[in-house]
Protein backbone atom coordinates (compact mmCIF):
# COMPACT_ATOMS: atom_id res chain seq x y z
CA UNK A 1 0.00 0.00 0.00
CA UNK A 2 1.22 3.47 -0.99
CA UNK A 3 -1.31 5.84 -0.30
CA UNK A 4 -4.86 5.12 1.78
CA UNK A 5 -7.83 7.57 2.24
CA UNK A 6 -10.42 5.94 4.60
CA UNK A 7 -13.75 7.20 4.65
CA UNK A 8 -12.84 10.77 4.40
CA UNK A 9 -15.52 13.58 5.19
CA UNK A 10 -14.94 17.46 5.94
CA UNK A 11 -16.57 19.99 6.54
CA UNK A 12 -16.09 23.95 5.79
CA UNK A 13 -18.39 27.06 6.58
CA UNK A 14 -21.02 24.37 7.44
CA UNK A 15 -20.61 23.15 3.87
CA UNK A 16 -19.92 19.44 3.19
CA UNK A 17 -17.05 19.55 0.84
CA UNK A 18 -15.80 15.75 1.33
CA UNK A 19 -18.34 13.38 1.81
CA UNK A 20 -17.16 9.46 3.04
CA UNK A 21 -14.23 9.26 0.13
CA UNK A 22 -12.16 6.60 -0.42
CA UNK A 23 -9.22 6.03 -2.27
CA UNK A 24 -6.61 3.35 -2.23
CA UNK A 25 -3.34 3.58 -4.09
CA UNK A 26 -1.30 0.80 -4.20
CA UNK A 27 1.43 1.12 -7.30
CA UNK A 28 3.03 4.01 -8.35
CA UNK A 29 0.91 5.65 -10.91
CA UNK A 30 -0.78 8.85 -12.62
CA UNK A 31 -4.04 9.21 -11.12
CA UNK A 32 -5.80 12.41 -12.20
CA UNK A 33 -8.31 14.15 -10.62
CA UNK A 34 -11.27 15.38 -12.54
CA UNK A 35 -15.03 16.78 -11.86
CA UNK A 36 -16.92 19.99 -11.81
CA UNK A 37 -16.01 23.48 -9.77
CA UNK A 38 -16.78 22.68 -6.32
CA UNK A 39 -16.49 19.06 -6.38
CA UNK A 40 -13.50 19.01 -3.19
CA UNK A 41 -10.65 18.16 -5.63
CA UNK A 42 -8.20 20.82 -3.89
CA UNK A 43 -9.65 20.14 -0.23
CA UNK A 44 -8.66 16.60 -0.77
CA UNK A 45 -5.25 17.49 -1.95
CA UNK A 46 -5.17 19.90 0.69
CA UNK A 47 -6.72 17.04 3.26
CA UNK A 48 -3.87 15.05 2.00
CA UNK A 49 -0.96 16.65 3.12
CA UNK A 50 -2.53 18.14 6.26
CA UNK A 51 -3.85 21.88 5.68
CA UNK A 52 -7.28 20.54 6.62
CA UNK A 53 -7.57 18.22 9.23
CA UNK A 54 -10.35 15.79 8.29
CA UNK A 55 -13.71 15.74 10.09
CA UNK A 56 -13.57 11.74 10.07
CA UNK A 57 -11.57 9.82 8.56
CA UNK A 58 -7.81 9.25 8.21
CA UNK A 59 -5.23 9.49 5.66
CA UNK A 60 -2.66 6.39 5.89
CA UNK A 61 0.56 6.60 4.82
CA UNK A 62 3.44 3.88 5.08
CA UNK A 63 5.04 3.89 8.31
CA UNK A 64 8.40 4.39 7.47
CA UNK A 65 8.21 7.88 6.40
CA UNK A 66 6.91 11.19 7.74
CA UNK A 67 4.86 13.18 5.68
CA UNK A 68 7.48 15.98 4.32
CA UNK A 69 9.28 12.94 3.13
CA UNK A 70 6.28 11.16 1.23
CA UNK A 71 5.10 14.21 -0.13
CA UNK A 72 5.24 16.86 -2.33
CA UNK A 73 2.31 19.31 -3.08
CA UNK A 74 2.02 22.48 -5.54
CA UNK A 75 -0.79 24.68 -4.59
CA UNK A 76 -3.37 25.78 -6.96
CA UNK A 77 -2.14 29.58 -6.19
CA UNK A 78 1.48 29.95 -6.53
CA UNK A 79 3.30 32.33 -3.39
CA UNK A 80 5.23 34.77 -4.41
CA UNK A 81 7.62 37.21 -2.11
CA UNK A 82 9.89 40.23 -3.02
CA UNK A 83 13.09 38.80 -1.97
CA UNK A 84 12.57 34.97 -2.92
CA UNK A 85 14.16 34.06 -6.10
CA UNK A 86 14.19 30.05 -7.34
CA UNK A 87 16.88 28.77 -5.33
CA UNK A 88 14.80 29.88 -2.03
CA UNK A 89 11.97 28.71 -2.97
CA UNK A 90 13.75 25.32 -3.68
CA UNK A 91 15.17 25.79 -0.38
CA UNK A 92 11.56 25.62 0.91
CA UNK A 93 10.57 22.44 -0.98
CA UNK A 94 13.93 20.99 0.18
CA UNK A 95 13.10 21.98 4.26
CA UNK A 96 13.87 20.35 6.94
CA UNK A 97 17.16 19.92 4.52
CA UNK A 98 18.66 22.73 2.38
CA UNK A 99 20.47 22.98 -0.60
CA UNK A 100 24.06 22.80 0.36
CA UNK A 101 26.01 23.06 -2.92
CA UNK A 102 24.48 24.92 -5.88
CA UNK A 103 25.84 22.97 -8.52
CA UNK A 104 24.60 19.49 -7.26
CA UNK A 105 24.81 17.83 -10.51
CA UNK A 106 21.07 15.73 -9.65
CA UNK A 107 19.74 19.16 -8.60
CA UNK A 108 21.32 20.78 -11.85
CA UNK A 109 19.59 17.82 -14.01
CA UNK A 110 15.85 18.57 -12.83
CA UNK A 111 15.97 22.08 -13.46
CA UNK A 112 17.73 21.49 -17.22
CA UNK A 113 14.94 19.32 -17.87
CA UNK A 114 12.13 21.55 -16.88
CA UNK A 115 13.96 24.62 -18.32
CA UNK A 116 14.43 26.70 -15.97
CA UNK A 117 17.95 26.87 -14.81
CA UNK A 118 18.03 30.56 -16.65
CA UNK A 119 15.42 31.80 -14.14
CA UNK A 120 16.05 30.53 -10.85
CA UNK A 121 18.08 33.80 -9.61
CA UNK A 122 15.42 35.26 -10.78
CA UNK A 123 12.63 37.50 -8.11
CA UNK A 124 9.76 34.97 -7.68
CA UNK A 125 7.38 38.45 -8.69
CA UNK A 126 8.94 38.88 -11.41
CA UNK A 127 8.07 35.93 -13.18
CA UNK A 128 5.09 35.04 -15.74
CA UNK A 129 2.78 32.32 -14.51
CA UNK A 130 3.60 29.50 -16.65
CA UNK A 131 7.65 29.97 -15.86
CA UNK A 132 6.45 30.32 -12.26
CA UNK A 133 4.62 27.10 -12.40
CA UNK A 134 7.54 25.20 -14.39
CA UNK A 135 9.54 26.46 -11.08
CA UNK A 136 7.12 24.84 -8.86
CA UNK A 137 6.76 22.07 -10.79
CA UNK A 138 10.71 21.32 -11.08
CA UNK A 139 11.52 22.27 -6.87
CA UNK A 140 8.87 20.28 -5.90
CA UNK A 141 10.29 17.48 -7.68
CA UNK A 142 13.72 18.20 -5.72
CA UNK A 143 12.72 17.01 -2.51
CA UNK A 144 12.18 13.33 -4.21
CA UNK A 145 8.83 13.19 -2.85
CA UNK A 146 6.94 9.23 -3.21
CA UNK A 147 3.61 11.38 -3.78
CA UNK A 148 3.78 14.68 -6.01
CA UNK A 149 0.53 16.40 -5.72
CA UNK A 150 -0.08 18.78 -8.05
CA UNK A 151 -3.24 21.36 -8.18
CA UNK A 152 -3.87 22.58 -11.54
CA UNK A 153 -0.05 23.25 -11.96
CA UNK A 154 -0.05 23.64 -15.89
CA UNK A 155 -2.88 26.05 -16.27
CA UNK A 156 -0.93 28.98 -16.95
CA UNK A 157 1.48 27.57 -19.21
CA UNK A 158 1.77 28.38 -23.27
CA UNK A 159 0.18 24.93 -25.16
CA UNK A 160 3.48 24.08 -26.14
CA UNK A 161 4.91 23.99 -23.08
CA UNK A 162 1.81 22.22 -21.48
CA UNK A 163 2.54 19.61 -24.10
CA UNK A 164 6.46 19.24 -23.25
CA UNK A 165 5.72 19.42 -19.52
CA UNK A 166 3.12 16.92 -19.23
CA UNK A 167 5.48 14.42 -21.40
CA UNK A 168 8.03 15.38 -18.86
CA UNK A 169 5.70 14.10 -15.68
CA UNK A 170 4.92 11.08 -17.61
CA UNK A 171 8.49 10.36 -18.19
CA UNK A 172 9.95 10.95 -14.59
CA UNK A 173 6.94 9.33 -13.49
CA UNK A 174 7.80 5.94 -14.62
CA UNK A 175 11.39 6.41 -14.39
CA UNK A 176 11.45 7.47 -10.38
CA UNK A 177 8.29 5.51 -9.81
CA UNK A 178 7.15 8.52 -8.20
CA UNK A 179 2.96 8.98 -8.09
CA UNK A 180 1.58 11.68 -9.23
CA UNK A 181 -1.86 12.81 -8.13
CA UNK A 182 -2.29 15.68 -10.35
CA UNK A 183 -6.39 17.52 -10.27
CA UNK A 184 -6.82 19.32 -13.90
CA UNK A 185 -9.73 21.00 -15.38
CA UNK A 186 -7.95 20.39 -18.77
CA UNK A 187 -9.70 16.99 -19.31
CA UNK A 188 -8.34 16.06 -22.40
CA UNK A 189 -4.97 16.39 -21.38
CA UNK A 190 -5.82 14.49 -17.41
CA UNK A 191 -7.62 11.74 -19.73
CA UNK A 192 -4.94 11.36 -22.12
CA UNK A 193 -1.85 11.09 -19.54
CA UNK A 194 -3.44 9.30 -16.51
CA UNK A 195 -3.28 5.91 -15.32
CA UNK A 196 -6.11 6.15 -13.18
CA UNK A 197 -9.12 8.41 -12.49
CA UNK A 198 -10.30 9.58 -10.01
CA UNK A 199 -13.57 11.44 -10.60
CA UNK A 200 -15.27 13.55 -8.09
CA UNK A 201 -18.59 15.04 -7.77
CA UNK A 202 -20.13 16.80 -4.62
CA UNK A 203 -17.69 15.60 -2.60
CA UNK A 204 -18.19 11.79 -3.44
CA UNK A 205 -16.07 9.03 -5.49
CA UNK A 206 -18.31 9.37 -8.87
CA UNK A 207 -15.44 6.96 -10.67
CA UNK A 208 -12.30 5.57 -9.49
CA UNK A 209 -10.71 2.96 -11.97
CA UNK A 210 -8.64 2.53 -15.26
CA UNK A 211 -8.68 5.56 -17.47
CA UNK A 212 -8.86 3.08 -20.47
CA UNK A 213 -12.04 1.85 -19.20
CA UNK A 214 -13.48 5.46 -18.65
CA UNK A 215 -16.00 6.50 -21.50
CA UNK A 216 -17.77 9.15 -22.69
CA UNK A 217 -20.67 8.25 -21.16
CA UNK A 218 -18.80 8.79 -17.66
CA UNK A 219 -17.34 12.15 -18.40
CA UNK A 220 -20.67 13.52 -19.66
CA UNK A 221 -22.52 12.35 -16.61
CA UNK A 222 -19.82 13.50 -14.68
CA UNK A 223 -20.11 17.10 -15.77
CA UNK A 224 -24.14 16.74 -17.08
CA UNK A 225 -23.14 18.18 -20.46
CA UNK A 226 -23.40 16.46 -23.88
CA UNK A 227 -20.19 16.77 -25.20
CA UNK A 228 -18.98 16.06 -28.98
CA UNK A 229 -15.72 13.54 -28.21
CA UNK A 230 -13.48 11.64 -30.85
CA UNK A 231 -11.28 8.68 -30.01
CA UNK A 232 -7.68 9.48 -29.43
CA UNK A 233 -6.27 7.61 -32.90
CA UNK A 234 -3.22 6.43 -30.44
CA UNK A 235 -5.21 5.23 -26.80
CA UNK A 236 -9.25 5.70 -28.04
CA UNK A 237 -9.99 7.25 -25.03
CA UNK A 238 -12.22 10.12 -25.30
CA UNK A 239 -11.33 13.54 -26.67
CA UNK A 240 -13.45 16.54 -26.16
CA UNK A 241 -13.54 18.25 -29.30
CA UNK A 242 -14.70 21.97 -28.52
CA UNK A 243 -17.69 23.72 -30.83
CA UNK A 244 -20.53 21.49 -30.76
CA UNK A 245 -21.20 20.00 -27.04
CA UNK A 246 -24.49 20.70 -25.39
CA UNK A 247 -26.99 20.64 -21.93
CA UNK B 1 30.73 40.21 4.24
CA UNK B 2 27.86 42.66 4.94
CA UNK B 3 27.10 40.58 8.40
CA UNK B 4 31.13 41.44 9.15
CA UNK B 5 30.74 45.56 8.40
CA UNK B 6 27.71 45.19 10.83
CA UNK B 7 29.85 43.63 13.24
CA UNK B 8 32.35 45.96 13.26
CA UNK B 9 30.41 48.70 13.31
CA UNK B 10 28.87 47.04 16.41
CA UNK B 11 32.45 47.16 18.10
CA UNK B 12 32.94 50.61 16.98
CA UNK B 13 29.20 51.83 18.72
CA UNK B 14 29.90 49.40 22.13
CA UNK B 15 33.96 50.44 22.54
CA UNK B 16 33.75 54.08 21.16
CA UNK B 17 30.52 55.98 22.07
CA UNK B 18 31.02 55.88 26.06
CA UNK B 19 34.11 57.90 25.62
CA UNK B 20 31.91 60.78 23.36
CA UNK B 21 29.69 62.67 25.41
CA UNK B 22 28.85 65.88 26.56
CA UNK B 23 31.27 67.75 28.99
CA UNK B 24 34.90 67.52 30.23
CA UNK B 25 35.50 64.19 31.75
CA UNK B 26 38.92 63.02 32.48
CA UNK B 27 39.01 59.60 31.99
CA UNK B 28 42.37 59.10 33.77
CA UNK B 29 40.88 60.31 36.90
CA UNK B 30 39.09 58.03 39.68
CA UNK B 31 36.18 60.20 39.33
CA UNK B 32 36.43 59.67 35.09
CA UNK B 33 36.66 56.40 35.59
CA UNK B 34 33.66 56.12 37.38
CA UNK B 35 31.62 57.92 34.90
CA UNK B 36 33.36 55.87 32.11
CA UNK B 37 32.55 52.45 34.10
CA UNK B 38 29.15 52.72 36.10
CA UNK B 39 27.56 55.22 33.71
CA UNK B 40 28.44 55.38 30.28
CA UNK B 41 29.78 52.01 29.40
CA UNK B 42 26.44 50.70 30.84
CA UNK B 43 24.39 52.43 28.96
CA UNK B 44 25.62 52.28 25.76
CA UNK B 45 25.24 48.41 26.49
CA UNK B 46 22.11 48.71 27.57
CA UNK B 47 20.96 50.90 24.60
CA UNK B 48 22.55 48.09 22.20
CA UNK B 49 20.94 45.19 24.35
CA UNK B 50 17.86 47.29 24.06
CA UNK B 51 17.99 48.24 20.37
CA UNK B 52 18.97 44.52 19.05
CA UNK B 53 15.77 43.12 21.35
CA UNK B 54 13.37 45.11 20.31
CA UNK B 55 15.06 44.94 16.17
CA UNK B 56 14.81 40.92 16.70
CA UNK B 57 11.17 41.02 18.11
CA UNK B 58 9.99 42.90 15.44
CA UNK B 59 11.42 40.71 12.59
CA UNK B 60 9.85 37.75 14.37
CA UNK B 61 6.83 39.37 14.60
CA UNK B 62 6.49 40.70 11.03
CA UNK B 63 7.02 36.79 9.66
CA UNK B 64 5.14 35.06 12.01
CA UNK B 65 2.21 37.82 11.25
CA UNK B 66 3.39 37.90 7.59
CA UNK B 67 2.89 41.47 7.65
CA UNK B 68 5.36 44.42 7.48
CA UNK B 69 3.40 46.54 10.50
CA UNK B 70 3.41 43.82 13.03
CA UNK B 71 5.86 45.08 16.26
CA UNK B 72 5.39 44.87 19.88
CA UNK B 73 4.20 48.32 20.17
CA UNK B 74 1.31 47.65 16.87
CA UNK B 75 0.24 44.38 18.29
CA UNK B 76 -0.30 46.89 21.43
CA UNK B 77 2.27 44.87 23.83
CA UNK B 78 3.57 47.96 24.87
CA UNK B 79 0.35 50.07 25.37
CA UNK B 80 -0.56 47.34 28.01
CA UNK B 81 2.63 47.48 29.39
CA UNK B 82 2.36 51.43 29.92
CA UNK B 83 -1.51 50.85 31.61
CA UNK B 84 0.10 48.44 34.14
CA UNK B 85 2.82 50.99 34.86
CA UNK B 86 0.40 53.75 35.10
CA UNK B 87 -2.03 52.06 37.52
CA UNK B 88 0.94 50.73 39.91
CA UNK B 89 2.06 54.65 40.24
CA UNK B 90 -1.53 55.67 40.77
CA UNK B 91 -2.22 52.91 43.34
CA UNK B 92 0.81 53.97 45.26
CA UNK B 93 2.17 50.28 45.16
CA UNK B 94 5.81 49.93 46.01
CA UNK B 95 7.15 46.39 46.18
CA UNK B 96 9.86 44.34 44.68
CA UNK B 97 10.77 40.80 43.70
CA UNK B 98 15.05 39.69 44.16
CA UNK B 99 16.10 42.31 42.12
CA UNK B 100 13.33 43.47 40.10
CA UNK B 101 11.82 46.59 41.19
CA UNK B 102 7.92 47.74 41.03
CA UNK B 103 8.09 49.31 37.90
CA UNK B 104 9.59 46.79 36.11
CA UNK B 105 7.23 43.87 37.53
CA UNK B 106 4.11 46.35 36.86
CA UNK B 107 5.67 46.69 32.70
CA UNK B 108 6.31 42.73 32.60
CA UNK B 109 3.15 42.31 33.88
CA UNK B 110 1.16 44.53 31.36
CA UNK B 111 3.11 43.30 28.56
CA UNK B 112 2.40 39.66 29.51
CA UNK B 113 -1.62 40.42 29.79
CA UNK B 114 -1.42 41.78 26.32
CA UNK B 115 0.16 38.70 25.02
CA UNK B 116 -2.31 36.62 26.77
CA UNK B 117 -5.13 38.59 25.24
CA UNK B 118 -3.96 38.21 21.33
CA UNK B 119 -2.75 34.79 22.31
CA UNK B 120 -6.50 34.08 23.68
CA UNK B 121 -8.12 35.28 20.76
CA UNK B 122 -5.49 33.38 18.39
CA UNK B 123 -6.85 29.90 19.57
CA UNK B 124 -10.32 31.02 19.46
CA UNK B 125 -10.48 31.21 16.17
CA UNK B 126 -9.92 28.39 14.42
CA UNK B 127 -7.47 29.19 11.69
CA UNK B 128 -4.91 31.83 12.70
CA UNK B 129 -4.91 34.73 10.46
CA UNK B 130 -2.45 36.95 10.90
CA UNK B 131 -4.54 40.60 9.74
CA UNK B 132 -7.21 39.43 12.22
CA UNK B 133 -4.66 39.51 14.76
CA UNK B 134 -2.88 43.27 14.00
CA UNK B 135 -6.31 44.38 14.15
CA UNK B 136 -6.93 42.81 17.85
CA UNK B 137 -3.37 43.91 18.66
CA UNK B 138 -3.99 47.24 17.55
CA UNK B 139 -7.30 47.88 19.20
CA UNK B 140 -6.64 46.42 22.50
CA UNK B 141 -3.46 49.23 21.96
CA UNK B 142 -6.18 51.57 21.93
CA UNK B 143 -8.18 50.69 24.66
CA UNK B 144 -5.14 50.72 26.87
CA UNK B 145 -3.93 54.18 25.90
CA UNK B 146 -7.18 55.59 26.46
CA UNK B 147 -6.90 53.82 30.24
CA UNK B 148 -3.75 55.21 30.74
CA UNK B 149 -5.24 58.78 29.76
CA UNK B 150 -7.74 58.30 32.15
CA UNK B 151 -5.41 57.35 35.21
CA UNK B 152 -3.62 60.54 34.17
CA UNK B 153 -6.85 62.46 34.21
CA UNK B 154 -6.95 61.11 37.87
CA UNK B 155 -3.33 61.63 38.64
CA UNK B 156 -2.07 64.32 40.81
CA UNK B 157 0.84 66.11 39.68
CA UNK B 158 3.70 63.37 40.68
CA UNK B 159 2.13 60.56 39.64
CA UNK B 160 1.18 61.83 36.00
CA UNK B 161 5.12 63.07 35.99
CA UNK B 162 6.26 59.68 36.30
CA UNK B 163 3.78 58.28 34.34
CA UNK B 164 4.73 60.59 31.60
CA UNK B 165 8.65 59.71 32.73
CA UNK B 166 8.19 56.26 32.08
CA UNK B 167 6.63 56.43 29.02
CA UNK B 168 9.57 58.24 27.59
CA UNK B 169 11.19 55.37 27.08
CA UNK B 170 14.95 55.69 28.30
CA UNK B 171 18.61 53.65 28.64
CA UNK B 172 19.90 55.48 31.28
CA UNK B 173 21.17 53.22 33.97
CA UNK B 174 23.44 52.81 36.45
CA UNK B 175 25.70 49.62 36.57
CA UNK B 176 24.98 46.62 34.48
CA UNK B 177 22.37 45.12 36.82
CA UNK B 178 19.70 45.98 33.47
CA UNK B 179 22.17 44.75 30.90
CA UNK B 180 22.18 41.59 33.19
CA UNK B 181 18.67 41.06 32.92
CA UNK B 182 18.58 41.34 29.17
CA UNK B 183 21.23 40.13 27.78
CA UNK B 184 20.61 36.63 28.89
CA UNK B 185 16.77 36.50 27.38
CA UNK B 186 18.01 37.71 23.99
CA UNK B 187 20.73 35.28 23.66
CA UNK B 188 18.26 32.80 24.23
CA UNK B 189 15.26 34.02 22.14
CA UNK B 190 17.63 34.77 19.39
CA UNK B 191 19.02 30.87 19.92
CA UNK B 192 15.29 29.62 19.50
CA UNK B 193 14.32 32.07 16.44
CA UNK B 194 17.97 30.32 14.78
CA UNK B 195 17.25 27.13 15.15
CA UNK B 196 13.79 28.01 13.52
CA UNK B 197 15.34 30.15 10.67
CA UNK B 198 14.28 27.61 8.09
CA UNK B 199 11.00 27.03 9.00
CA UNK B 200 10.57 30.99 9.40
CA UNK B 201 11.55 31.57 5.73
CA UNK B 202 9.04 28.55 4.06
CA UNK B 203 6.32 30.14 6.80
CA UNK B 204 7.02 33.70 4.78
CA UNK B 205 6.47 32.56 1.88
CA UNK B 206 3.78 30.71 2.03
CA UNK B 207 1.56 28.74 4.91
CA UNK B 208 0.10 25.67 2.94
CA UNK B 209 3.58 25.06 1.64
CA UNK B 210 4.73 25.14 5.07
CA UNK B 211 2.18 22.81 6.92
CA UNK B 212 2.87 20.19 3.46
CA UNK B 213 6.50 19.97 4.49
CA UNK B 214 5.63 19.02 7.67
CA UNK B 215 5.93 22.22 9.86
CA UNK B 216 3.52 22.68 12.19
CA UNK B 217 2.39 26.41 11.66
CA UNK B 218 0.29 27.07 14.69
CA UNK B 219 2.67 25.53 17.58
CA UNK B 220 5.82 27.68 15.47
CA UNK B 221 3.20 30.74 15.79
CA UNK B 222 2.68 30.30 19.53
CA UNK B 223 5.95 29.76 20.57
CA UNK B 224 8.01 31.83 18.68
CA UNK B 225 5.48 35.09 19.64
CA UNK B 226 5.29 33.41 23.48
CA UNK B 227 9.16 33.68 23.79
CA UNK B 228 9.52 36.71 21.84
CA UNK B 229 7.00 39.04 24.33
CA UNK B 230 8.62 37.63 27.14
CA UNK B 231 12.15 39.41 25.16
CA UNK B 232 9.82 42.32 25.10
CA UNK B 233 8.14 42.15 28.49
CA UNK B 234 11.59 42.30 29.87
CA UNK B 235 12.74 45.32 27.68
CA UNK B 236 9.63 47.10 28.43
CA UNK B 237 10.26 46.44 32.07
CA UNK B 238 13.67 48.02 32.43
CA UNK B 239 13.63 50.47 29.03
CA UNK B 240 10.21 51.18 28.59
CA UNK B 241 8.25 52.03 25.50
CA UNK B 242 10.54 52.43 22.75
CA UNK B 243 9.12 53.14 19.33
CA UNK B 244 10.02 52.46 16.14
CA UNK B 245 13.38 50.52 16.22
CA UNK B 246 11.57 47.53 16.20
CA UNK B 247 9.65 48.43 12.94
CA UNK B 248 12.65 50.26 11.25
CA UNK B 249 15.40 47.98 11.85
CA UNK B 250 14.27 45.08 10.29
CA UNK B 251 12.56 46.55 7.41
CA UNK B 252 16.46 48.53 6.81
CA UNK B 253 18.02 44.51 6.57
CA UNK B 254 15.22 43.38 3.95
CA UNK B 255 16.13 46.21 2.02
CA UNK B 256 20.21 45.11 2.31
CA UNK B 257 20.33 41.22 2.70
CA UNK B 258 18.18 38.59 0.96
CA UNK B 259 15.19 37.44 2.10
CA UNK B 260 16.66 34.33 4.84
CA UNK B 261 15.89 34.38 8.08
CA UNK B 262 19.62 32.72 8.69
CA UNK B 263 20.87 36.19 7.80
CA UNK B 264 18.14 38.52 8.71
CA UNK B 265 18.31 37.50 12.69
CA UNK B 266 22.00 38.39 13.17
CA UNK B 267 21.83 41.56 11.07
CA UNK B 268 18.53 42.75 12.37
CA UNK B 269 20.29 42.27 16.12
CA UNK B 270 23.60 43.84 15.46
CA UNK B 271 21.78 46.80 12.90
CA UNK B 272 18.74 47.41 15.83
CA UNK B 273 21.81 47.77 18.43
CA UNK B 274 23.69 50.19 16.26
CA UNK B 275 20.52 52.16 15.97
CA UNK B 276 19.39 52.81 19.63
CA UNK B 277 23.32 53.58 20.34
CA UNK B 278 23.49 56.26 17.38
CA UNK B 279 20.18 57.48 18.47
CA UNK B 280 21.22 57.30 22.16
CA UNK B 281 24.49 59.46 21.44
CA UNK B 282 22.32 61.65 19.63
CA UNK B 283 20.39 61.80 22.56
CA UNK B 284 23.06 62.92 25.25
CA UNK B 285 25.09 65.42 23.00
CA UNK B 286 22.69 67.13 20.26
CA UNK B 287 21.34 69.21 22.81
CA UNK B 288 23.63 70.64 25.27
CA UNK B 289 22.94 70.54 29.39
CA UNK B 290 19.75 68.30 28.80
CA UNK B 291 19.22 65.02 28.12
CA UNK B 292 16.54 63.92 25.51
CA UNK B 293 14.84 60.78 26.11
CA UNK B 294 16.19 57.93 23.24
CA UNK B 295 12.78 57.20 23.16
CA UNK B 296 11.64 60.80 21.49
CA UNK B 297 14.61 60.65 19.08
CA UNK B 298 13.56 56.97 18.14
CA UNK B 299 10.19 57.87 16.91
CA UNK B 300 11.35 61.62 15.69
CA UNK B 301 14.00 59.73 13.29
CA UNK B 302 11.92 56.71 12.71
CA UNK B 303 8.68 58.58 11.40
CA UNK B 304 10.03 59.95 8.60
CA UNK B 305 11.57 56.76 7.78
CA UNK B 306 8.47 54.77 8.06
CA UNK B 307 6.94 57.15 5.63
CA UNK B 308 9.97 56.99 3.36
CA UNK B 309 9.71 53.10 3.20
CA UNK B 310 6.01 53.46 2.99
CA UNK B 311 6.39 55.32 -0.32
CA UNK B 312 9.54 52.89 -1.69
CA UNK B 313 7.49 50.03 -1.27
CA UNK B 314 4.82 51.40 -3.10
CA UNK B 315 6.99 52.05 -6.10
CA UNK B 316 8.47 49.24 -5.48
CA UNK B 317 5.28 46.77 -5.78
Amino acid sequence: MLLEIKNASLSLGGNPILKNLDLKIDEPCYLAIIGPNGAGKSTLLKSIVGIHGLDTGEVIVPDNFSSFEFFSYVPQSLAVMKGYNGWDLLDCFLYPERLKDKKNTEINDLLTFFDVSSFMERDLTTLSGGELQRIYLACALASKPKVLLLDESLSSMDPHIQEEVIQKLEKVQKETKVTIIHVSHQVNNAIHVSDRILAMKNGEVFYNGETSSFKQSDLESLFDYKFNCISHPDTGRPMIVPGKGEK
Amino acid sequence: MKLLGLLILSFICLFAFPYLGRGDVNFSSDEGLFILNQLRFPRVMMAFVVGAGLSLAGLIFQGLFRNSLATPYTLGVSSGAAFMVSLWIKLGLSFSFYWFNGLAIAGFLGALMSITIVMTLASALKRFEPSTMILAGVGQGMFFSSAVLLLQYFGNVFEVNRMVQWTFGGVEVIGYSSVLKILPVLLIVSLLAWINAGALNVLTLDEDLAISRGINTKRLRKFLFFVTSILVGFIIAEAGPIAFIGLLAPHAMKKIFKFDYRQLIPASLLFGGIALSVCDLISRIVVSNIEIPVGIITAFLGGPFFLFILIKGREES
